[in-house]
């Protein structure tokens, strides 16, 4: 395998000429090599379309290395960036394509402009055991939600809890991105935090009230 | 840490579909697995752009078998409250343990 040291790799890449096309071609040797057997936890090998997200993301990662390359900061080996560029292109890749036939209208439709309210399914026939208390504390938890966060966080909360899209998807939907959508859902934690502290609801006694027997 | 078990153990069952749910209400178990998040929650958490920045780092310390955690908190307080980080990360050690095995191996041989 390749013995480049980081310098290499950049003194190579960052000049056109045979140096770079050199470079590229070992680093989409690599990339064919190593990436496959990252990805069929997520989409299985024998695929028909597994060749071409391969291929797919081997072109672009190249492309994103070409154009990056001089924020490259040294804080790991060249190829160990390289994967991670290709992983998250293939990663955010797959999520879109698993998530596409799903539209905003149809997660939005019922709602009015002031957002889902959030409401927490306890079906008594399938949990018959449970306590007149714990669902007391689920009550107040959701009336907590619906109190304390923003229209915006809570069609978040149903879009990731409910329907199960990932924040990628989800961001891309509300017209954000997913750095975005973090420090949203950071604030709606916080938010909820120091009101359920202030409520006295702690967490164990909120976890064993939302545990299933 | 016997809530942060619990809360792992809430996490690992996926949500239901779309069509299973009745009123489309919200699981039982991804509001407490929310509500669970809470603990963790801290003021200065770091965003996805950033975590994504020394991801690689973080990857190569956990390759190490050292202890990422430790040397960077805020990445692993990130990567507990963000699916999408921490699939990538996974992804990410996949490779790099296979890349680092071949080139240990040809060290050897070579
Ligand atoms: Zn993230």
């Amino acid at each position: 395998m390749d013995k480049r040291t980081n310098a290499d790799w950049l003194a190579a890449i960052s000049h056109a000429g045979d140096d770079r096309e050199n470079a590229l071609a070992d680093l989409d040797d690599l990339l064919r090599k190593y990436l496959p057997g990252a990805l069929n936890r997520w989409l299985a090998s024998n695929d028909p379309r597994f060749n071409a997200l391969v291929d797919e993301t081997v072109q672009e990662t190249l492309l994103r290395v070409l154009q990056h390359y001089p924020a490259f900061e040294g804080r790991s080996q060249f190829t160990t960036w390289v994967f991670k560029i290709a992983v998250r292109v293939a990663l955010t890749d797959l999520r879109r394509r698993r998530w596409k036939n799903i539209s905003l209208d149809e997660i939005e439709a019922g709602w009015d402009e002031e957002g889902p309210e959030i409401h927490v399914a306890i079906d008594p026939v399938a949990q018959p055991e449970r306590l007149a208390e714990q669902n007391d504390v689920v009550r107040r938890v959701e009336a907590i939600m619906n109190d304390v966060l923003t229209p915006r966080q809570r069609e978040v909360l149903v879009m990731v809890g409910v329907h199960g899209l990932p924040g990628d998807q989800v961001a891309a939907m509300l017209k954000t991105n997913r750095n975005a959508l973090y420090k949203m859902m950071h604030d709606a934690r916080s938010r909820l935090k120091q009101r359920l502290e202030a409520e006295g609801l702690t967490t164990d006694e909120i976890i064993s009230a939302f545990s299933q027997q | 840490m016997k809530w942060l078990d619990k809360i792992i153990a809430l996490f690992s069952k996926r949500p239901p579909a779309m069509g299973d749910l009745p009123q489309k209400g919200m699981p039982l178990q991804v509001v407490a697995s929310f509500a669970g998040s809470l603990a963790g929650t801290q003021p200065g958490e770091i965003a996805c752009d950033e975590v994504d920045s020394l991801m690689d780092g973080f990857a190569e310390i956990m390759a190490r078998g050292e202890d990422a955690s430790r040397i960077m908190p805020l990445v692993r307080l990130h990567i507990d409250h963000c699916p999408e980080c921490r699939e990538e990360l996974e992804a990410l050690l996949a490779v790099i343990e296979a890349y680092q095995q071949d080139d240990h191996h040809a060290a050897k041989v070579g």
